[in-house]
């Protein structure tokens, strides 16, 4: 684990509630989660991990029976923005809040415009930088070799583990700050999952990571911190968390 | 019995072929017409509860009602309340709406088939709610929709026979008038059925074709 003098936060809930209907999933929780850091999410199935992540990106905000209470709130380029606002645009800040999904999700196209997809759609016109971001993109994600040569084929044809790093690469495309992970290795093989985990180390350095996991040798090779989460409320696990 | 005269139709297949025309081109833009109705109003449906509820009882009524009465009340019902329409646009508006509300079933249907995780990633990505129908969950519906819009083609192609009634010369109403000028009821109306059955089975032959096609590739995206 990494010795730091401080931790900066990047997102905080405090007495934070989540509600789909009458169904209350998160019951008044509290928590922080850092900068260069990766904050572990455990717990059950069905007990709100999912639910918790969607309110960091606010994709919430696309269920027209979810309802929130308290507070939580995200830091952007130093900015703290309300996350429980269901009216406010939630475009831009989901660009610097990247997502990344349990069932790898490639959109049905080539491997190259599934990268560049989100570039594009945020205004950039530019070929050449387009590209290079591109190329940067699945260098990180070690995947560059990999697909080097094939560029212009249907991502759909690349393995699990090649499209999960390409869904990575998707996000980190757009230089986000905080990328949500989603039990993003449990679709995957020992060795594809190796992958993404050392990925993932590497990333620290540039993001936020919050991640749920169901694997908890994973939790404790990668997580900086853990929470548990039951029955609706978040609980830190360890007590060494920001030392 | 008669004697078969077939050879009548030496002498009115052009008039015959020229109705078959007509029909596709009238059928052709009425589709246009469904198509625009059918997306818009399945695609509002599938989005929201509130168009879902909105706009089904038109989906309701269209589909419940015979399409004949729903051009007799748009040409011969609306003057009544001072909409005059020509022939010809009562044509695409009945043919269009009728074929609308079955269209954006389709739609519809073909849009809760996209995998979830498709909507999930392109909102995570930052897209609005429209660039993520126009790039992401129409073009995939499309390809699931296409075999049977074709097939709707085809159906309208069919039911285009109905507007004869508004006395628009088109292949049925062609087939009357060359019976009523040789009196050859059997030659002449087997020779229209089978140009319609000619024109239809080939849309159907090509949906199929569609089917095989994007089936293939919608396992891929499994
Ligand atoms: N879109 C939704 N609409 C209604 N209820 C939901 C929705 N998503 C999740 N839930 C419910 O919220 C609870 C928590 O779900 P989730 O956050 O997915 O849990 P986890 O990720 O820990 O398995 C479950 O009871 C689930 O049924
Ligand atoms: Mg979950």
């Amino acid at each position: 684990m990494t010795t730091a003098m401080t931790e900066t936060t990047k997102i905080r809930l405090a007495d934070f509630s989540f509600r789909y209907g009458k169904n209350e999933v998160l019951r008044q929780i509290s928590g922080q989660f850092f900068e260069n850091r990766l904050t572990a999410i455990v717990g059950p199935s069905g007990s709100g991990k999912s639910t918790l992540l969607s309110v960091c990106n606010r994709l919430w905000t696309e269920l027209p029976e979810a309802k929130v209470a308290g507070k939580a709130e995200i830091q952007l380029g130093g900015e703290w923005r309300d996350l429980c606002d269901r009216r406010a645009p939630s475009q831009q800040l989901r660009r610097k809040v990247g997502m990344v999904f349990q069932t790898p999700n490639p959109l049905p196209m080539s491997i190259f415009r599934n990268v560049a997809f989100p570039l594009k759609l945020a205004g950039i016109r530019d070929r050449e930088e387009i590209a290079q971001r591109v190329e940067d993109s699945l260098h990180r994600t070690l995947l560059w070799d990999e697909v080097k040569k094939r560029l212009d084929s249907d991502a759909r044809l690349l393995s699990g583990g090649q499209q999960q790093r390409l869904c990575i690469a998707r996000s980190l495309v757009l230089e986000p700050e905080v990328l949500l992970l989603d039990e993003p290795t449990s679709a995957l093989d020992r060795t594809a999952a190796a992958g993404i985990e050392e990925l993932l180390i590497g990333l620290k350095k540039d993001c936020t990571l919050v991640m749920v996991s169901h694997y908890l040798e994973q939790v404790e090779r990668l997580a900086d911190g853990v929470f548990e989460m039951s029955g609706g409320i978040l609980r830190r696990l360890d007590s060494t968390y920001s030392r | 019995m008669d004697d078969f005269r077939f050879d009548i139709l030496l002498l009115t297949h052009r008039d015959l072929l020229a109705g078959a025309w007509i029909s596709v081109k009238i059928t052709s833009l009425s589709f246009v017409v469904a198509l625009i109705v059918g997306g818009v109003v399945g695609t509002a449906r599938s989005r929201s509860p509130f168009w879902r509820k909105a706009l089904g009882p038109y989906v309701e009524f269209m589909r419940g009602t015979p399409l004949l009465i729903q051009l007799f009340f748009l040409y011969y019902g609306l003057p009544t309340v001072g909409i005059n329409l020509d022939s010809l646009t009562a044509a695409y508006l009945g043919l269009g709406l009728n074929s609308g509300a079955y269209i954006s079933e389709i739609f519809r249907g073909a849009l809760s088939g996209v995998a979830k995780g498709q909507e999930e990633a392109a909102f995570s990505l930052g897209l609005t709610e429209i660039q993520t129908l126009i790039h992401v969950l129409l073009p995939q519906a499309l390809r699931t929709a296409m075999p049977p819009l074709v097939n709707g083609f085809s159906a309208m192609l069919k039911d285009s026979s109905l507007i004869s009634v508004l006395a628009i010369t088109e292949l049925t109403r062609i087939g009357q008038l060359v019976y009523t000028r040789t009196f050859r009821a059997f030659e002449i109306y087997l020779a229209v059925a089978i140009i319609y059955f000619v024109l239809t089975y080939s849309f159907t032959l090509l949906s199929r074709r569609l089917e095989y096609r994007f089936g293939t590739s919608a396992r891929l995206a499994l």
